[in-house]
């Protein structure tokens, strides 16, 4: 390698130059010189001083930069034996090759030489151009290379220079591992701190201490920071979970999935109870109130309701008493406009115990007053109340008849209907345990002109078995028609007491007044109470058969058990459940029906055909009744209907004319059970027949008319 | 309007407009018939003849089930 200023020698430049310089310094004696000879030990030129002046050449004049050649070498070696050059690499394979000591090993020491020695002449020792040393020729020369600790550091000799072996630098965990040049100055590289995402990353100066900023923990909303040393663990503080009152209280450690306990909401009772998730809004459902099992109202639950009881004239009624759920008011009275007569004579008083009939007779002025009466024999003793004997019945084919004497009745007669009539009690007496059938007959009560006699029957028939009549049996008959009230304390043990067909109908009551299970354990006959109007609520009621045609029982009824044509062409207001036993039940019967319908009848011709009700919801009925379709169906001419749920019929049946809404329609639809064969419903006529959903009837094989 | 007798209950229908189970929709005179149904401008004469029908023998019923109830009751 050539270094800047320096020039390569070769040979003959060496010898130029020794020769250049001997010609100035030693001229006489380089004319011996000759390096190409090996016996210059011959010449007379002292070796020292040869060397000396070459030392001088190659290390001062030539800046002991020459390269020597293998041949110079081998001239060198001969001359210095003890002396050493500076500097001169050499091939070190080379000299040992040829036996010579490697060149590293050859020690410039003090001349032991004895006074021939030639003079010690200094040697100046040049670092990187920089005299730094100087020593005399002839004496060992060590150096050790250390760094400022005084450690030797590792090194090469490349033949000219001193090659200090790289350093390392190194972290830790060698993560970081590079060699660097001696002397070279090492600028270690930024590290960058970052966290987990690079959220957060800065660039710093290697092994300079860096703060890492503190992190601040919040809540969502900031109510809660946190100010905390970055890198450390945080232990996050337990949460209370608690509510409004601190009535639950809970901690638990952090979890952002944490869950809250479901909540219970439920009533006193735990009738209604149901578990809702915590927080969520819960909707209560609406409360239903009944009045006497019938709907009545819905209303938001929780949520006070005032219930007004008024009569229907719209007076305020002011209950007798409040208890549970019972609401207590005095007897109804249902103002017809009558009131008994005050000149009337007053009944009899009577006791709960008693068996006995009490009837008051007018015994009219003009015309004949008849009175037949007839019951088993010798079980029931008669008193007609005018003065005259008793006496016991004869049997129901003798028959006790009475005809009442006006003129000798002593008593100050009373106009009634625009006559004078004089008044009698009548009293049939049971005197005996046998079960008794008593009937008013063969026009009992009017007399020959037509005028009626009797008014008010007053009976108790406690502990015995009594069928009465209060007409005969006949179709065609005449009845009391005048009979204004009929009261009984005690119906008695036998379940047909109304006995028998038509013998109570046409009557115009102002008061009936019997037990509250009295037309329901007491059945009627067939139209017994044919066109019979009854001002008064008559509780629950059943029927034997066309019991009830054309009657108008304005004060309502409870529930119903209807047999075939029990209430056709009956005016019942309303009325509660129903059960259906037998067909034509209703028939153009005027009621509305507040609760629902069992069906237990499989035969529906016209069951409710012509009936003026809003609702028809039955609980239940056959799927394939039959006779739907008699004389123009079961559900015609029904014009008042408004809702009609008939769950899993599976024939059709026309409401044409109804009152029904889509919704409502909708919902009849839903409530239909799969069609049995070819089936059709006719809506035809109602308000929601044009938007009704009628793929929900449709699509379970119904043909739908609209 | 639309009509179909069904001879089997003894029952007439009718109406403008009929919706089938299979999506057919008679409406309005057009199609003019389908599955028994079939369209007519004025009432047919055996319609007319079945409404008279009907209110004579609803009469009979009723006096022939009074009859019976009757018997049956004493």
């Amino acid at each position: 390698m050539e270094s800047k200023g320096l020039k390569q020698h070769t040979i003959d430049s060496v010898i130029s130059s020794i020769d250049s310089w001997y010609k100035k310094e030693a001229e006489n004696y380089l004319n011996k010189v000759n390096f190409g000879i090996k016996n210059d030990e011959e010449t007379d030129v002292k070796k020292y001083r040869f060397l000396k002046a070459f030392d001088n050449i190659v290390c001062r004049d030539m800046k002991c930069d020459l390269r020597v050649t293998n041949e110079l070498l081998e001239a060198v070696s001969v001359y210095t034996k003890t002396s050493t050059f500076k500097d001169l690499s050499i091939d070190y394979t080379l000299k040992k090759k040829e036996g010579k000591k490697p060149f590293n090993e050859i020690r410039r020491s003090k001349s032991t030489d004895n006074d021939d020695t030639p003079p010690f002449t200094k040697v100046l020792i040049y670092i990187n151009e920089v005299l730094r040393y100087e020593q005399f020729c002839g004496l060992d020369l060590k150096f050790a290379l250390v760094n400022s600790l005084g450690n030797t550091v590792s090194s090469t000799y490349d033949g000219t220079n001193i090659v200090i072996q790289d350093q390392r630098v190194s972290n830790s965990d060698d993560t970081y591992d590079v060699n660097v040049a001696s002397g070279v100055d090492l600028e270690l590289p930024d590290i960058t701190i970052s966290n987990s995402n690079d959220s957060y990353s800065v660039t710093s100066p290697s092994v300079k201490d860096v703060d890492l900023p503190n992190i601040t923990l919040a809540n969502s909303d900031g109510s809660l920071t946190a100010s905390i040393p970055s890198a450390q663990d945080v232990t996050i503080t337990d949460v209370t979970i608690s509510n409004s009152d601190s009535s639950y209280s809970a901690s638990s450690p952090y979890n952002p999935n944490l869950s809250v306990p479901d909540i219970t909401v439920s009533n006193s009772d735990d009738s209604y109870s149901v578990t809702s998730p915590s927080v969520i809004d819960v909707d209560i459902p609406d409360e239903a109130i009944t009045l006497n099992s019938a709907a009545f109202i819905t209303k938001p639950s929780k949520k006070d309701q005032d219930i007004l009881l008024k009569d229907v004239s719209g007076t305020t009624i002011t209950p007798e008493s409040l208890s549970g759920n019972t609401i207590t008011i005095l007897d109804a009275v249902v103002d017809t406009g009558w009131s008994r007569p005050t000149e009337w004579l007053t009944m009899p008083s009577i006791s709960a115990t008693d068996k006995v009939l009490y009837a008051l007779v007018l015994v009219y002025e003009n015309g004949e007053n008849l009175i037949t009466f007839g019951a088993d024999l010798n079980r029931v003793t008669i008193n007609w109340g005018d003065g005259s004997a008793t006496e016991n019945t004869q049997g129901l084919g003798s028959i006790n008849t009475h005809n009442y004497d006006y003129s000798a009745i002593t008593q100050t007669p009373i106009t009634y209907e625009g006559q004078n009539v004089k008044q009698c009690i009548f009293t049939a007496t049971i005197i005996s345990s046998s079960s008794i059938d008593m009937r008013f007959i063969n026009s009992a009560g009017i007399n020959s002109s037509g005028n009626n006699a009797i008014v008010d029957i007053l009976c108790c028939f406690n502990a015995r078995s009594v069928r009465l009549s209060i007409s005969n049996q006949y179709q065609n008959q005449r009845r009391m028609d005048d009979l204004r009230i009929f009261k009984c304390l005690d119906l008695g043990n036998d379940a047909s007491f109304f006995w028998a067909n038509y013998s109570w109908n046409t009557l115009k009551l102002e008061i009936f007044d019997i037990p509250t299970n009295g037309l329901s354990t007491h059945r009627a006959n067939n139209r017994t109470f044919l066109n019979t109007i009854i001002n008064q609520p008559i509780g629950d009621i059943s029927g034997f058969g066309s019991s009830f045609n054309g009657a108008v029982l304005n004060g309502g009824v409870g529930n119903i058990t209807a047999r075939g044509s029990d209430y056709v062409d009956a005016t019942l207001v309303t009325c509660n459940d129903i059960t259906v036993v037998q067909q034509d039940a209703f028939t153009r019967c005027k009621v509305n029906i507040l609760g629902s319908i069992t069906a237990t009848t499989t035969d529906f011709r016209r069951l409710f055909q012509g009936c003026t009700t809003k609702r028809l919801v039955f609980a239940s009925l056959p799927s394939q009744p039959t006779n739907m379709a008699n004389n123009n169906g079961c559900f015609a001419y029904m014009g008042y209907l408004e809702e009609m749920i008939v769950p899993g019929l599976q024939n059709g049946f026309t409401i044409a004319g109804s009152n029904m809404g889509a919704t409502a329609l909708d919902a009849m639809f839903t409530s239909l059970g799969t069609a049995n064969g070819t089936q059709t419903i006719t809506i035809t006529g109602n308000p929601g027949a044009a938007t009704c959903d009628t793929t929900i009837a449709t699509l379970k094989g119904f043909t739908i008319v609209i | 309007m639309y009509y179909r007798e069904d001879k089997t209950e003894d029952m007439w229908y009718r109406g403008n407009e009929v919706r089938f189970p299979d999506g057919t929709i008679l409406k309005d005179g057009e199609p003019k018939s389908y599955d028994e149904w079939y369209w007519a401008v004025e009432e047919p004469l055996a319609y007319k003849e079945w409404l008279l029908r009907q209110g004579i023998e609803e009469i009979i019923e009723d006096a022939e089930e009074e009859i019976e109830e009757d018997i049956e009751k004493g």
